[in-house]
């Protein structure tokens, strides 16, 4: 089909106006043709826009140079991290059994029982960061700032010995040497050797003295310091879960010194020497103590 | 050597002439198209960016029909269409300047007002191709490689145009 499009035509002076006489409105169409000659170019910043191209140019540029410069980052980064994250040791002792760490720098850290630490193997010696959910007793070398942090509160050292407990809702520290600085909600405390905080439900809950050197979970002792014979038992009946009878018993010293938390016959003889005094077995959990009546 | 350096899109007096010569086309395209000036010279400048980009690609004889090409394309969908607005020029040589009655001038200005309203109720295509024709005084032949369709397909754009402006413009008599 090749149709002919005399109007076409003759808008484009392809045809004369002649040769379209007898059409329709050809007077309309007459001053179409000339108006519509006559209307100005739209408005084109040419040189304005041909700047804005330029400037699009060389900022695709610097964006392609950016690229790959934060390309080489995060390639850095990436295996920096993996790195990071392949260093970082994790260890979860369990349930029924305490766990020994030595850390790079020959700090100690004794896990007790059902405890999480987690600190950067390679990375220890440029920050020395761990954290730690449950209980712990660290023994740490002289060097950088040592920190611990917990779910609750952060404790910082430069070396020194001391317990961190986090556990539910409580947070305490124990400072057996040297000083101790804990963080906790904003707040900063100063233990000094044996002092003690204990943060429960967000609130200091107490903070006073201790004795010993070590917590008597990690030395297997306790430390008694200047009591009596009940608070000692009392302490005793705690640990061992038993029930001890000192009714017969004269109370006439304070007792000062250690006595074994795993062994519990032993710390009976212990005690059965310092007083003089003798004890029947009633049955597995229960003692009866009487006075040793010389011969 | 010479025919390759003057093919060679990514030089950048080749690059500027290319410029020279089609941006405002390619705007004005757009205008007619769309009837938004900073739509118009936005596009321009994307597809002379595209252009810059694939400079290597493009051979120099094809940089008009890449630019079209990459102009079509551009996802435009962010504009409305608005009105297209025309301005009639001042300094244009009045062919009746013995016979200027007033009633004459006002005829005529009451006149162009119905033909810039009716070529803004032109469909798209249509007055697309007639401003192209009309005020950038491009031939069939080149207004059919822009819209990228035969010349007889323009053609029958222009006629269509036509009539139905003196249509609308004899309606309102």
């Amino acid at each position: 089909m090749n149709k002919n499009y005399h109007l076409a035509d003759w808008l484009d002076n392809k045809k004369s106006d002649d040769t379209l006489s007898g059409i329709q409105g050809m007077d309309t169409l007459k001053k179409i043709k000339q108006y519509s000659a006559q209307f100005e170019k739209p408005k084109f910043s040419k040189d304005e826009v041909f700047r804005q191209i330029k400037n699009k140019q060389n900022a695709k540029k610097s964006k392609a140079i950016n690229w790959s410069v934060a390309a080489s980052v995060l390639v850095i980064l990436g295996v920096t991290s993996l790195a990071f994250l392949f260093s970082v040791k994790d260890v979860t002792s369990q349930i029924d059994s305490q766990q020994h760490v030595v850390l790079p720098d020959n700090s100690k850290v004794i896990l007790a029982e059902d405890s999480k630490f987690k600190f950067n193997n390679w990375f220890w010696n440029f920050d020395r960061t761990a954290k730690l959910s449950g209980l712990a007793y660290f023994e740490v070398e002289k060097g950088k700032t040592f920190t611990v942090k917990t779910d609750f509160g952060t404790v910082q050292v430069l070396g020194t010995r001391f317990q961190v407990l986090s556990r539910d809702s409580i947070f305490k520290v124990v400072c057996y040497e040297g000083s101790v600085q804990v963080k906790f909600e904003g707040e900063e405390n100063v233990l000094k050797k044996g002092q003690f905080i204990t943060y429960h439900n967000r609130l200091i809950f107490e903070q006073s003295n201790v004795y010993g050197e070590k917590p008597s979970w990690v030395s297997k002792t306790h430390h008694f310091e200047n009591v009596s014979l009940s608070e000692v038992m009392q302490e005793l009946e705690k640990e061992y879960s038993i029930e001890v009878d000192i009714l017969k018993v004269t109370e006439n010293k304070r007792f000062t010194g250690t006595l074994p938390s795993d062994d519990l016959s032993l710390a009976l003889e212990i005690l059965n020497k310092t007083y003089q005094m003798n004890y029947t077995i009633i049955n597995e959990n229960k003692f009866i103590f009487v006075d040793n009546v010389q011969p | 050597m010479e025919k390759e350096l003057i093919d060679n899109v990514c030089e950048e007096k080749i690059y500027e002439r290319i410029y020279d010569n089609h941006s405002e086309a390619i705007n004005n395209y757009f205008y007619y198209k769309f009837g938004d000036r900073e739509m118009a010279e936005e596009s321009v400048q994307e597809a002379f960016i595209k252009l810059w980009e694939n400079c290597k690609k493009v051979p120099f004889g094809k940089a008009k029909s890449f630019l079209y090409t990459v102009a079509n394309n551009l996802s435009l969908n962010r504009y409305k269409h608005k009105k297209v607005v025309l301005k009639y020029a001042n300094s244009v040589p009045q062919q009746t300047q013995d016979n200027q009655s007033p009633d004459y001038k006002m005829e005529e200005q009451e006149f162009k007002l119905k033909l810039e309203k009716a070529i803004q109720n032109l469909s798209e295509k249509q007055r697309v191709a007639f401003l192209l024709h009309r005020i950038d005084g491009k031939s069939y032949k080149e207004i059919a490689e822009i819209l990228n369709i035969s010349v007889k397909a323009v053609e029958k754009r222009m006629q269509k145009a036509l009539e139905s402006l003196r249509e609308e413009i004899d309606a309102f008599k």
